[in-house]
């Protein structure tokens, strides 16, 4: 194991490894006595790799819509033109309704005026008494 | 749904943030300095979108977030008048483990560039295509940097097991 580690350290050092022989290095160091510094400069490089910076929060537009927020505002302005279409239809038909039955209805009293025409006739009848009413004229029965 | 800035540019801000604690040896600079890139990240966004290479971008930006956080430093100190205000790259770590002071030992003889590249294959665990797109430099460039860096290493230990 050490000889394996003196050839790969040494390919090493010539920048003729892989990375995958690196890693295989760094394993062999860390179980082989001895190469106290190599050891030590490569927890050194662990260390450097582990290091990461404190969360910060991800930039972002002051005043710009995510992306979500993009999507909710289409689809309520597509649901609010979808309500007006649907009220204004709606409205529509109530009109049309409206005159439908208005129309019905001045067609029934027509017809209702119609019907009544021939009664007019005896309207004329109230005049019959009339004279009798002016001379004071009692009934024969009323004698 | 993520956007293109949460699922590609923020993912990057473990790594980013390792790179400015090299740069700058100071974990509360380090983090306001990427911070700092993020939110100009955020700002360009859509053209960070249309380019080829946005890691390769966020290191630079993050790269002369740092270099701005050093000059502003330098500056401190000759305002100081002649107080001995040392400079960003000589300040103490923090209390870091042992084998930690030991890596920022050597990589502090090491160039800039050489730094870098050690930094994204030793840690970050980068293949050289990788570290090659990131830092937009060639394979080759990669390659000979990273001989030059472990070469050094290998110097750096020897002597480190001499004392």
């Amino acid at each position: 194991m050490r000889e394996k580690t003196e050839k790969l350290l040494e390919k090493y050092y010539d920048g003729e490894t892989s990375l995958a022989e690196e890693r295989e290095l760094r394993e062999l160091l860390l179980k082989v006595p001895g190469f106290q510094e190599e050891k030590q400069f490569f927890l050194g490089l662990e260390v450097l790799k582990a290091i990461e910076p404190r969360d910060r929060p991800v930039p972002k537009a002051k005043g710009e819509l995510s992306l979500w927020l993009k999507i909710a505002a289409v689809i309520t302005l597509f649901l609010s033109l979808f309500w007006l279409f649907v009220d204004q239809q709606s409205k529509k038909e109530e009109a049309l309704a409206y005159a439908q039955v208005m129309e019905a209805f001045s067609l029934i009293q027509e017809n209702l005026k119609k019907g009544t025409a021939p009664l007019e006739a005896i309207q004329d009848m109230r005049y019959l008494n009339k004279p009798n009413e002016i001379f004071n004229i009692k009934n024969k029965e009323e004698q | 749904m993520k956007t293109f800035f949460e699922a590609n540019i923020w993912p990057l801000r473990n790594q980013l943030y390792r790179m400015a604690y090299l740069w700058l040896k100071n974990r509360a600079e380090a983090e306001d300095a990427v911070q700092e890139a993020l939110e100009k990240a955020w700002s360009s966004r859509e053209m960070l979108q249309k380019l080829e290479n946005p890691t390769g971008w966020m290191i630079r930006v993050v790269k002369n977030q740092s270099l701005q956080k050093i000059r502003e430093h330098k500056r401190w100190a000759v305002l100081g008048e002649g107080e001995d205000l040392p400079e960003t790259e000589d300040l103490p770590l923090e209390d870091s483990p042992p084998a930690l002071q030991l890596v920022f030992r050597f990589l502090k003889e090491l160039p800039e560039k050489q730094q870098e590249i050690f930094q994204l294959r030793e840690v970050e665990g980068l293949t050289y295509e990788e570290i090659s797109e990131y830092l937009e430099i060639s394979m080759e460039q990669v390659k000979v940097n990273l001989f030059r860096a472990r070469k050094s290493l290998q110097v750096f230990l020897l002597k480190h097991r001499e004392r």
